[in-house]
This record gives C-alpha cells, structure tokens and sequence, in this order.
C-alpha cells in the first residue's frame, strides 16, 4: 500500500504522536520505502509454519499476594513532571461547562 | 606504571595484593574520562562522587580480605538504558533527560553487590534505535581508532568506553547487533548472552522479545569474568531462565581441538567487504590449523532477517513506547489543554525522528487490515530462521560470521534520502536476536585504513562457554587489539 500524508496522519494518531505538516512527506516518503521493502515478507512460503512471538515458552509467573514493599508513593510520583496532592495531575478530561 | 594497559584479572590481583587502592584506580579511570571524553563523547553522566565513595566501601571489603570477588574494587560503567537508582537514566532521548529510576536494574546490583564501582552511563542511539550512536539526544560518539569514524550503535558508548580505557569493563544491551556491532567497530569483544540468560529487570524496553544486556570488555577472559557474575535467574523476569550456574572463566583456554566450526555460506555473498570475508577466512585456517574442523552449512532463511527484525522489533516498540505520555515520567509539553495533546505533543517533542519512524512503522505493521499480512507473517518467518540456525548447528559446535558488511564507517554521513541502507547492513546480527541465540563478537585485527574488523561466534542456546573458548582460541591467533592502549596510555 502506498503510504501518503493522509495514511500516515492516521497512523501517527493511533501512535499518538503530533506530526507537523512540512514533516509529514518526508516521513511518508521513508516510510513508504521502508514498507515497500518490508512487504516482501508477504511473498514469503511459510507454508504450515506457527508463528514465533517469543523464543522462550512463557507462562504467567504468579506469587503469593505478600506486600514485598512499603509505600512509595512519593518516590515513584518524583519522576513525573507535574504532581498534585499525591497524584499525577492532567489537563481535565471532563467538560466542566 | 600503566594501569590502562593491565587486564582485568591483573587489576584485581593488584587490588587484593593491596599494589593500588580502589580510590585510587578509581580516581585513575575518573582521570582518564577528563581527558579524553570531550572528543569522544562517551558518557551522558558520569558520577564521579559516587564512584569515590562506593570505591572507599570497596576497599573496606578487600581490607577484611574475605570471598573478594574478581571485579571487587573495578571500575566499570553502563549504558543508559540500564537503570541505576538514584542516577539518572536517559536512554540517549530528551523523552528521558531527567529521569531518575527509583530502582537499579538487577545485573547492575549483582556488579555492585560484588564491590564493582560503577563510573557512569554511557551514550547510545535513543532507545538503542540506531547502529552509528549519533541518533543521540546527548550528541555523537566517536571512535577512538579515528574520531573521523562512528563507534558503532547502539552501544557505541560502551564499546568505545572500553577501546579508549574509560572503563574496565561496560555493560551494552542489544537487539539486533547493538553489542556485536560496535565492538566489531572499535577492536574490542562483545557478548549477546543467550535469551533469559542475564536479567531483563531494569533494562528501558525496546523490543522485549529480542533485547538482552550484555558485557563489553578488551578480551574474552574479561567478558567471561563478567557474565559469572551478571547471569542467572531473577524472578523479577518473567522471561529468565532457571538453569544451573556455570563458571564462564573455566577452560577457556582449553583449545578447539575437534571443534566442529560452521560457515554459513549466506554471510560471505554479496555486500561484505572484501577486506572483512578475508580477515574471517585466513582466521577459519588459523583455527583450522589449531584442529578445528571448518564446515559449510547453510541459512536459506538468512534473507528474510531484515524484513522480519524491523517488523517484529518495531511492532515491540510501538507497544512498548506507549508508556512515554508525559504523565508518569519523562517529557511533558506544557502548554497542551487536553489528554490527547498532552499525549501527542509531548511524544512529538520528546522523541527523536528515528524513534517517531520506528513507532510509525510498528503501528503501521500492528494496525488493522496489515497485522496479519506483516506482523504474524513476520513471526512465521522468525520460527523458520530459528529452525535454519538449529538445523545447522545440530551438525557443528558453533558457526562464524561478519558481523557487519564493512569496519566503522564515517561519522556525518547524510543518509536522509536513503533509510534502508542501514537497516539491510543488520542482516549478520539481527537474526542472531530473531533466534535467541548467543553471540561473541571478537577483534581480528586492523584493516587498510587502521579501523578494526571483527568476525562474530554464534552458538546453540546456552553454549557461552563454547563460544568463549572459540573465541579466546581467535585472541590466541589474532592478538589482542591494543594499538589504541598505546594511543590513550596515561
């Protein structure tokens, strides 16, 4: 599929990044070059083959519901760039009018 | 005396005989870094109170003399994408230029445990997206064979730490060749440890099925000195492995006589320096000559890495990456009036172009109507490399390689109009990763220009010790790298 500006808006919404109008050709043109040589693997024969997502057999690793810590609220709201009264503070998400 | 000429094991043996004082290396490493980062551009933050003072706890331990460990009292340093409590941890990204982990990843607990001093973090490609380490938000690295040169990414700080003598040994991480590369780069050994082998705990995410952090030392006997202490299961890790603990150091130097070596006749086609196929083949006879038997083998699948690693890897990302919104940690735009601007301006702002590309890419690959046709075609293909790589080494012990096409190649280089070439230049490495397998890259020496060229050994899944062997075999052979000990000697 040719990536245009427009295709491209919509994936950089779903990624939730704010792509400015003079950048948005030149990453539609490399990304239309890298997914044109990506496309390939599409040719591919995989025949009955099951996908591989991981190399190791994983499973949920469950435990025991133990505290293993004390609260650290502070030291885990330190690195956040806006805080308030203990929390993560964000624009409102709620139409007050 | 020379102190950055000595190994390792020579520096620990001095520590213990009491010939140098922690404080005092310590000092001579922070020295050292003084001079000669400036051009180098190595470390993103080096942590020169700390290091003095955990290097005054270490020499309390090697005082009372009892179960001293190898690396007691050594300097080392880590990439920063590696979390060390209380110092910040940028990945190389203005996403994360203030970031202070409230934890430490595991391998660098072990280390510390173990009275290692750790020196400071070490400069890469934002969020090790990148094999130049010049997509970094801190500025370039550079070689220390010739500034004029990359050190190889995306652990090009920690390669290049270890070539100039900046540290004793560093840790890397990679993904698809970010050890490999540019250790082959500046004449110094890497290791990408098997999957699950070393702790994942604290190592920022790229692409969680393929990254694993690794050492970076200036032989294979320092290496494996490192990964005794960095391996074995953590529980923090849902994907490390229970296995046995092994002693890497032991019999290193025990030959290859009846090694069964495979050359895998995909990695010499077209596209690798002439200079590098040679280098690779006069050490096969050399290895050869020292009884190991050389076989061809074949990776049919070897073709389809690239596609494959930068759809699966980039996929991982995009997931992975989501968590950067500007809220918990990292960047946040301050003028943004809604969640949704805050989210996509702050992303926008905080993120590199390569990283915004690879995000792209991996939405793109995950979004509907191409999640099949790309991603889980993706992963059938992952499983037939894997199975080209078991197929061959069922018939050998281990396989060698290139690691790269070419040695470093120059820094400022505009490739703007030309995205893929890079990518295709991964096809040695990445499926190494796509496989889990372990790889050792090694130095074979300098090419015409004076840049080091390096061959990679590829093992079964959990064969180090096979692979240190082989490689410490190629160090008997080649020699070690120490034209650039000469240059930054004190």
């Amino acid at each position: 599929m040719p990536v245009d500006a427009i295709s491209l808006r919509k994936i950089a919404d779903l990624a939730a990044i704010y792509i400015e109008e003079k950048e948005l050709e030149k990453f539609a043109k490399d990304m239309e070059l890298i997914i044109g040589y990506m496309e390939q693997i599409s040719l591919i024969d995989t025949g009955d083959t099951e996908p591989m997502s991981h190399i190791v057999p994983v499973t949920n690793v469950l435990r025991n519901d133990e505290v293993t810590n004390a609260c650290r609220r502070d030291e885990l709201l330190k690195p956040a760039a806006v805080t308030k009264e203990g929390y993560h503070a964000v624009p409102n998400v709620v139409d007050l009018s | 005396m020379n102190i950055h000429a000595k190994t390792l094991k020579e520096l620990s043996k001095m520590l213990i005989n009491k010939e140098i004082g922690a404080v005092e290396l310590t000092r001579c490493f922070i020295d050292n870094i003084k001079r000669q980062d400036k051009e180098l551009n190595c470390y993103i933050t080096v942590c020169e109170d700390e290091a003095l003072e955990k290097a005054r706890e270490a020499q309390k331990l090697l005082d009372a003399g009892k179960n001293i460990s190898p690396l007691c009292g050594i300097p080392f340093a880590v990439k920063d994408n590696i979390c060390t409590k209380n110092i910040r941890t940028t990945c190389a990204s203005k996403m994360l230029e203030n970031f202070v982990p409230p934890y430490s990843a595991t391998a660098v607990d072990k280390l510390e445990e173990k009275g290692a001093i750790l020196l400071g973090k070490l400069n890469m490609d934002e969020f090790g997206m990148g094999c130049s380490t010049e997509n970094s938000y801190f500025g370039p690295v550079r070689n220390p064979w010739n500034t004029e040169y990359v050190a190889g990414g995306s652990s090009g700080g920690s390669a290049a730490a270890v070539a100039a003598n900046l540290a004793v040994f560093t840790l890397g991480s990679d993904t698809g060749g970010s050890i490999r590369q540019p250790a082959a780069f500046c004449g110094v050994v890497g290791l990408k440890p098997t999957y699950g082998l070393v702790s994942r705990y604290g190592l920022v995410a790229f692409a969680s099925s393929l990254d694993q952090i690794g050492p970076i030392a200036r032989d294979v006997t320092e290496c494996a000195m490192v990964l005794n202490e960095i391996a074995g299961y953590d529980p923090m890790d849902s994907t490390s492995v229970k296995k046995a603990s092994e002693d890497y150091s032991e019999n290193l130097d025990q030959g290859i006589d009846g090694m069964k070596i495979g050359m895998p006749e995909e990695f010499f086609g077209t596209g690798l320096d002439p200079e590098i196929r040679e280098a690779i083949f006069k050490t096969a006879e050399a290895l050869e000559r020292n009884g190991a038997r050389i076989e061809k083998v074949s990776l049919p699948s070897l073709r389809h890495t690239v596609a494959c690693y930068y759809l699966i890897s980039s996929a991982e990302a995009s997931s992975n990456l989501a968590r950067y919104d500007g809220i918990r940690f990292g960047y946040r735009n301050p003028y943004a009036k809604t969640v949704d601007e805050l989210y996509k301006l702050s992303r926008a702002e905080g993120f590199g172009r390569e990283v915004k590309k690879r995000i792209l890419l991996g939405t793109y690959a995950l979004s509907s109507g191409f999640h099949d046709k790309l991603y889980i075609k993706a992963l059938k293909v992952r499983r037939m490399i894997l199975e080209d790589f078991n197929n061959a080494l069922e018939k050998v012990d281990c396989l060698i390689a290139p690691v790269y096409p070419t040695a470093a190649f120059r820094a400022d280089e505009d490739n703007s109009d030309d995205p893929l070439t890079k990518y295709l230049s991964d096809i040695y490495t990445a499926a190494v990763n796509l496989a889990g397998l372990p790889a050792l890259a090694v130095p074979l020496g300098l090419d015409k220009c004076g840049l080091p060229t390096g061959m990679q050994i590829i093992g079964k899944a959990f064969s180090e010790k096979i692979l240190l062997r082989a490689g410490y075999a190629v160090e008997q052979i080649t020699g070690r790298v120490a034209g650039v000990e000469k240059r930054h000697a004190v």
